[in-house]
C-alpha cells in the first residue's frame, strides 16, 4: 500500500500527465484485463496450486469468440459462451489431470500454456481476427459516466468474488486445503473437486478478460495474454499469496494489480523502452518473493 | 567389444524403453517414405536442428533428478548468444570471449541456486522469474533485432568438422558421455539421485545439499551459455528471440527419455533418445510442411502425455497413495 502511494506521489512530481483523467482512466482500463485474470490466480494460489495457462487461455478465447461471430452466423451471446465455455473447459482439464494423477499443477498448466497458445495459432494462422459488430464492441467500448464497462465489472467481479471467497463456505474452505490439504481432506472437505472447480474458475475469468480485450480493441488475436500468466502470479504474490498455499487475498491482489499497473504506466510517462519491462516484471516477482520469505521469517 | 557395452549400460539406468523403439520405428518410417532421407546431409541437417536442445537437455537432465527444473535454459540461451557477439564485436578475442560468456552464463546458475537455496521458494517460480529478467535482457540489448558484427573465426564452434563430425555434433556426444559417467560413477554427481529421492535423508548423510544444488544449476546454465554460443557461431549474430521456448522441448524431451519430475530418477542416455525422439518429430513437421504453429501444440501434448504415462505406471508398479502435500504444496524439502 504504502509502496503505491509513494509511487504515485512520485509520478504525479515527474510527470504532469499521471494526474490527468484521461491516463487514470488508461491505467484502469489496462489493469481491469490483468485484475480479473489474477483473481482466479489467486485462488489457485490459495489452494496451493498455480496455473501457468491462462495467458494463452485468454488467447484461444479471444480468437474463438470473434472467429464465430466474424465466420458463422452465430450470435453474439452464444459465441460469447462459447469462447467463456471453452475457457472453462480449459480450466476443468487442468484440475482434472491434477487432481485425478496428481501431478504438479506447474507442469500440467505448462504443458497445457503450449497447447492452448498452439491452439490458437493454428487457427488464426498468426493474423488478427476482424470485423466485429458494433454489438459485440459495445461490451469493451462501453461506457458509464466515462468509466469502461470492464473496468466497473471487473471491479464488481472483485467485490462480489471478495465476499464470497470470505463468506461462502464452499469457496472458504481453499483455505484450509492450501494450508494442509490431507487434513482438510480427513476433515472431510473434498480436494479434488474443489482443485477442479479452483481450475475452472481461473479459467473462466480468463475467458472473462479475454472478453473484454477482444471488444476494447476489436479484434481477436492469438497473441494476447503473453506474459499475462506471470503478471496475474505476480500480483497475487506481491498481494500476500503464497506458493504453499492457504494466503492470499483478492483487496492484496487488487493492489499488487495495481502497482504493476502504475509501474508500467511510469515506463510509459518516462519514456523507458518497453523493452526493460520484462526485466522488471520478472525482478517484482523475485521482490515478491523475497518479501514474503523476510515475512515469513518475521513469524 | 561386450566390456565396452557392460560399461555404456550405466547410461541408461532409468531410460524408458518405449523411447528407444518410439525414435526407431519413426527413423525407418521417415528413411522409408522420404526420398532421400538415409542421405548423410540431410542427417546432419536433422541432427543440428536440436543440438542446442540436446547439450541443454543434458544439463536439465541432472536437474531434474535433483528434483528441481530449469525454466530459465531458453533465455539464458538467447543471453550468451548476444553477450559473446557483444564482447567479440569490441574486439577482445575469441578465447576471453568465450570464457567469460561462460562464467557469465554460469552466474545466472549461481544466482537460480542461490534464490532457490535462500528463499526456500520453488525452482520453478525462481527460474520463471530468472527466464523473464534474461528474456527481458536480449530485448534489452538487442532493441528487440538482431545484432551482428561476430568475426568470421568463430565459426568453427557452430559450423567447424572435426572427426568427420559437425563440431556441436561431437561436442554434445563427448559431454553427454563425460556427464552420463560422472553422473553414475563420480561420487559428487552421483549424490543428485540421493537428493531427488529423498533430500533429507541426504542433509542426514551428511550432504551439503545446497551446495550441490548451485552446482547442479550452474551446470544447466553453463551448458544453454554453451548452446548459446554454438547459436551465436551458427548464425555469425545474435537475435533477441533465440532459444525462445527452448525449455518446454528440453524439459520434454528429458521427460520422454525417463526423468521424473518428482526427482531421483533419469539418466543421460534417456535424455539422448528422447532429444533425438524429438529431432525425428521435428523432421517429420519439416518433411510434411506443416506450419510451424503446430510445434507448440505436439511438445506440450507430448510433455503431458509422457507425464500421466509415468504416473500411470507409477501407480501400477508401487501401491503408495500419492499425498495431497506431495504435489499440491509445490514440493521440495522446505
Amino acid at each position: 500500500m504504502l509502496i503505491i502511494a509513494i509511487f504515485g506521489i512520485v509520478l504525479t512530481i515527474s510527470s504532469p500527465v499521471f494526474f490527468t483523467f484521461k491516463n487514470i482512466r488508461s491505467v484502469l482500463m489496462g489493469m481491469t484485463y490483468d485484475l480479473v485474470v489474477a483473481l482466479g490466480m489467486t485462488f489457485v494460489l490459495i489452494l496451493g496450486g498455480l496455473d501457468l495457462s491462462v495467458g494463452s487461455n485468454v488467447a484461444l478465447s479471444s480468437v474463438l469468440t470473434t472467429i464465430l461471430i466474424v465466420d458463422t452466423p452465430m450470435p453474439v451471446p452464444i459465441a460469447i459462451l462459447a469462447g467463456l465455455g471453452v475457457s472453462v473447459f480449459i480450466g476443468f482439464t487442468n484440475g482434472f489431470l491434477i487432481s485425478k494423477f496428481k501431478i504438479n499443477p506447474f507442469i500440467v498448466t505448462l504443458g497445457m500454456m503450449a497447447i492452448v497458445r498452439g491452439v490458437a495459432r493454428v487457427l488464426t494462422s498468426g493474423y488478427f481476427v476482424t470485423g466485429l459488430p458494433e454489438s459485440f464492441l459495445v461490451i469493451g467500448q462501453g461506457e458509464l459516466w466515462g468509466i469502461p464497462f470492464p473496468v466497473i465489472i471487473g471491479i464488481l467481479i472483485a467485490l462480489v468474488f471478495d465476499y464470497l471467497l470470505k463468506h461462502w463456505a464452499p469457496l472458504n474452505r481453499a483455505v484450509y486445503v492450501g494450508a494442509n490439504p490431507d487434513n482438510a481432506e480427513l476433515f472431510g472437505i473434498k480436494v479434488g473437486r474443489l482443485v477442479i472447480v479452483g481450475f475452472m474458475l481461473a479459467g473462466l475469468f480468463s475467458g472473462l478478460s479475454a472478453l473484454f480485450m477482444s471488444s476494447r480493441l476489436a479484434m481477436g488475436y492469438a497473441q494476447f495474454g503473453e506474459m499475462l500468466e506471470l503478471r496475474a502470479i505476480g500480483a497475487a504474490v506481491i498481494g500476500g499469496a503464497s506458493f504453499k498455499g492457504g494466503k492470499g487475498s483478492i483487496w492484496g491482489t487488487f493492489l499488487g494489480v495495481l502497482l504493476l499497473a502504475i509501474v508500467k504506466n511510469a515506463f510509459v510517462l518516462m519514456d523507458i523502452p518497453i523493452y526493460w519491462q520484462r526485466v522488471v516484471n520478472g525482478a517484482i516477482i523475485l521482490i515478491a518473493i523475497a518479501t514474503a520469505m523476510i515475512n515469513r521469517q518475521k513469524d | 567389444m561386450k566390456h565396452i557395452w557392460q560399461r555404456l549400460s550405466v547410461l541408461t539406468k532409468d531410460i524408458n524403453k518405449g523411447i528407444i523403439i518410439g525414435s526407431i520405428l519413426l527413423f525407418v518410417f521417415l528413411s522409408l517414405f522420404v526420398s532421400n532421407y538415409l542421405n548423410p546431409y540431410n542427417l546432419e541437417v536433422v541432427s543440428m536442428n536440436f543440438i542446442q536442445e540436446g547439450i541443454m537437455a543434458l544439463g536439465m537432465t541432472i536437474v531434474i533428478i535433483s528434483g528441481g527444473i530449469d525454466l530459465s535454459v531458453g533465455s539464458v540461451m538467447g543471453f550468451s548468444a548476444i553477450v559473446i557477439t557483444l564482447l567479440l564485436k569490441a574486439g577482445i578475442g575469441i578465447p576471453l570471449a568465450v570464457i567469460l560468456t561462460l562464467v557469465i552464463s554460469g552466474s545466472i546458475g549461481f544466482l537460480n541456486g542461490f534464490l532457490i537455496n535462500r528463499l526456500k521458494a520453488h525452482p520453478f517460480i525462481v527460474t520463471l522469474s530468472t527466464m523473464t529478467i534474461f528474456r527481458g535482457g536480449t530485448y534489452v540489448l538487442t532493441e528487440g533485432g538482431t545484432i551482428g558484427g561476430v568475426p568470421l573465426d568463430f565459426s568453427f564452434l557452430g559450423q567447424g568438422s572435426f572427426l568427420g563430425l559437425r563440431f556441436p555434433i561431437f561436442l554434445f556426444l563427448v559431454l553427454a558421455v563425460v556427464i552420463g559417467f560422472l553422473l553414475q560413477k563420480h561420487k559428487f554427481l552421483n549424490r543428485t539421485y540421493l537428493i531427488g529421492s529423498n533430500s533429507r535423508a541426504a542433509r542426514l548423510a551428511g550432504i551439503n545439499v545446497e551446495k550441490m544444488k548451485a552446482s547442479i544449476y550452474i551446470l544447466s546454465s553453463s551448458l544453454a551459455g554453451v548452446a548459446g554460443m554454438i547459436t551465436a557461431s551458427q548464425y555469425l549474430s545474435a537475435n533477441a528471440g533465440f532459444g525462445l521456448t527452448a525449455e518446454l522441448k528440453v524439459i520434454t524431451a528429458v521427460i520422454i527419455g525417463g526423468a521424473s519430475l518428482s526427482g531421483g530418477k533419469g539418466c543421460i542416455g534417456g535424455t539422448f533418445w528422447g532429444v533425438v525422439f524429438i529431432a525425428l518429430i521435428n523432421s517429420i513437421f519439416i518433411q510434411m510442411g506443416l506450419p510451424t504453429f503446430w510445434e507448440k501444440i505436439v511438445y506440450g501434448g507430448m510433455l503431458v502425455i509422457a507425464v500421466l504415462i509415468e504416473k500411470y505406471t507409477q501407480s501400477k508398479r508401487t501401491s503408495v497413495k500419492t499425498r495431497w502435500e506431495d504435489f499440491l504444496l509445490g514440493g521440495g524439502d522446505n
